[in-house]
């Protein structure tokens, strides 16, 4: 690999269920130039549209837990399941645990009427704590999952809570639509995690959005953290873009530019 | 000398590849250092008129003939599939057809599916069989291909002993079933690794308990950066002699692979 990959900040990764593969995962990140990981625990014991309590106190205990053990290497992210009367509380004492440095929804953010209602109290927190707030959004063929937002959801809140910070997961699934939707919207940023390899797939994120809104994640350990590192590796785009998208950005908008 | 077993040229309608002739295919392997490519015509997966989309990607890479190899596309669901491979292996020389049974709509186990595995193994040329091109979540909705059940690819290999059969996107869990099923005649199988970057560890755990003899490189260019594969095996710890042999030295296990590319 080329020596500008390294160091990079991954900023969307999930420990693993099983939980024997936790070091091998963060071992696997390193040797891939990896030097801080941002995990969100999707639920402990397996990938539950919407877990309860139990399940996503126990999710983030473990993520608090990797990052006492890895101190430097290992931060994390505060998962909720919004729909949850305890929320608020949770992310209150989630975010003031050492190495918690933002906010992830996933597939649950929709109520049994498919409202957004749910997550709008989670956005207005996240604008007075000024953390990010990761969204997974798919325009998903086929139709999304019940509580899953698509990057279109993602422009409106963007729209509605202007003092957010967004960073909306996988370019949108969809990649193509998905960086166009979100592109008039300067409180949202996309991550590259996850999904296929994608030949000009960061190119045209970089196009539309600009480097310094798109953030490098790889959705380990759904993926392997080399393969999708090489993506930037890859794209026809400036070493100082690429070292923006693998490090920078990243370090600006969950590190304070540290 | 690093060979791609899964490469593709052609309009893919949902978007624009970011290089869809020949020339952009060059520049993405010499940036990787990739010496030829098994090349079929993605325009294939959505046509009736396999014959002209044959002589399209044999005339494509005419220019690029000793490092660029013409892969045919054929349905064998249509009653012309004989006459379109054989017009294709006599006059435009390709070496070998892709099947996307997904694409075209018919059972891997046919009689005819398993009549062109004969006839390619005849004519000593490899079968390969792209289990998906793109993601089921993402495709377009007019476009929708549904995922092959691992079962008649089983039964293809089965059925097929002595012909060479290069499996395009394997999952690692899918290869790893291939690997366990008991009495499967895999001599003549070959693996890519272009979709073996799912779970982080697949690659890992099927080198683990199997080894690296059925793996070859494989990138789906120019659908996805080259780049991901190579790195999925060269960045992720593994001996040296698995890198060697995934990237450079298995393809010439296979006789009929050899024998095309080094001709």
């Amino acid at each position: 690999m080329h020596d500008y990959l390294t160091p990079a900040i991954d900023m969307h990764a999930h420990p693993p269920y099983d939980h024997s593969l936790l070091e091998p995962m963060l071992a696997s990140a390193r040797s891939a130039g990896i030097r801080r990981i941002i995990l969100n625990a999707l639920g402990y014991s397996a990938m539950i549209e919407y877990p309860s309590a139990e399940e996503v106190e126990r999710g983030n205990a473990l993520v608090c837990d990797l990052i006492a053990r890895h101190p430097g290497f290992v931060f994390g992210l505060v998962y909720v399941n919004p729909n949850l009367s305890e929320t608020l509380p949770m992310l209150d004492a989630g975010l003031n645990t050492l190495g918690m440095l933002g906010i992830k929804l996933w597939v649950s953010c929709r109520d049994d009427h498919g409202r957004l209602d749910p997550i709008f109290p989670v956005l207005d927190f996240a604008a007075e704590r000024d953390v990010p707030v990761l969204i997974h959004a798919f325009y998903r063929t086929g139709g999304n999952l019940p509580g899953e937002l698509s990057p279109s959801d993602v422009a409106d809140l963007a729209e509605r809570f202007p003092k957010t910070k967004i960073v909306m997961a996988h370019l949108g699934g969809q990649w193509v639509q998905g960086v166009r939707t979100i592109k008039p919207y300067r409180n949202v940023w996309s991550d590259i995690s996850g999904s296929r390899a994608y030949l000009g797939s960061i190119e045209r994120a970089v196009k539309e959005l600009g480097a310094p809104r798109v953030l490098f994640g790889t959705d380990a350990f759904i993926r392997n953290p080399a393969a999708m590192l090489a993506k930037v590796a890859g794209a026809e785009l400036s070493t100082p873009d690429k070292r923006r998208i693998i490090w920078d950005n990243s370090a600006e908008l969950f590190f304070g530019g540290k | 000398m690093i060979v791609d077993l899964h490469a593709y040229l052609g309009n893919w309608l949902p978007y624009q590849l970011a290089a869809s002739d020949a020339a952009g295919l060059i520049r993405l392997m010499d940036r990787n250092g990739i010496d030829v490519a098994f090349v079929s015509n993605v325009e294939g997966l959505f046509s009736f008129d396999l014959a002209t989309a044959n002589e399209r990607v044999a005339h494509w890479v005419a220019e690029y003939r000793t490092r660029l190899l013409p892969v045919g596309t054929i349905n064998p669901a249509l009653r012309t599939w004989r006459a379109d491979a054989l017009d294709g292996i006599a006059r435009l020389r390709l070496a070998g057809i892709r099947l996307h049974p997904a694409y075209h709509g018919y059972a891997l186990d046919s009689d005819q599916v398993i009549a062109l595995a004969n006839l390619l193994a005849e004519h000593r040329l490899p079968l390969f069989l792209a289990t998906f091109v793109d993601e089921e979540r993402f495709q377009h909705p007019a476009m929708r291909a549904p995922a092959i059940p691992i079962a008649r690819i089983i039964e293809l290999i089965r059925r097929a002993p002595h012909t060479t059969i290069v499996l395009n996107n394997l999952f690692p869990e899918e290869a790893e079933l291939l690997l366990l099923e008991s009495a499967l005649p895999l001599e003549n199988v070959a693996m890519d690794i272009t979709a073996m970057d799912k779970p982080f560890n697949g690659l890992q755990r099927i080198l683990t308990r199997f080894g690296s003899a059925h793996l070859v490189y494989g990138s789906q260019m120019p659908f996805l950066y080259p780049e991901a594969a190579l790195a999925l095996v060269r960045v992720n710890g593994f001996v040296e002699t698995d890198v060697q042999a995934i990237l450079e030295n298995n393809w010439r296990k296979y006789p009929t692979l050899a024998q095309l590319i080094e001709r």
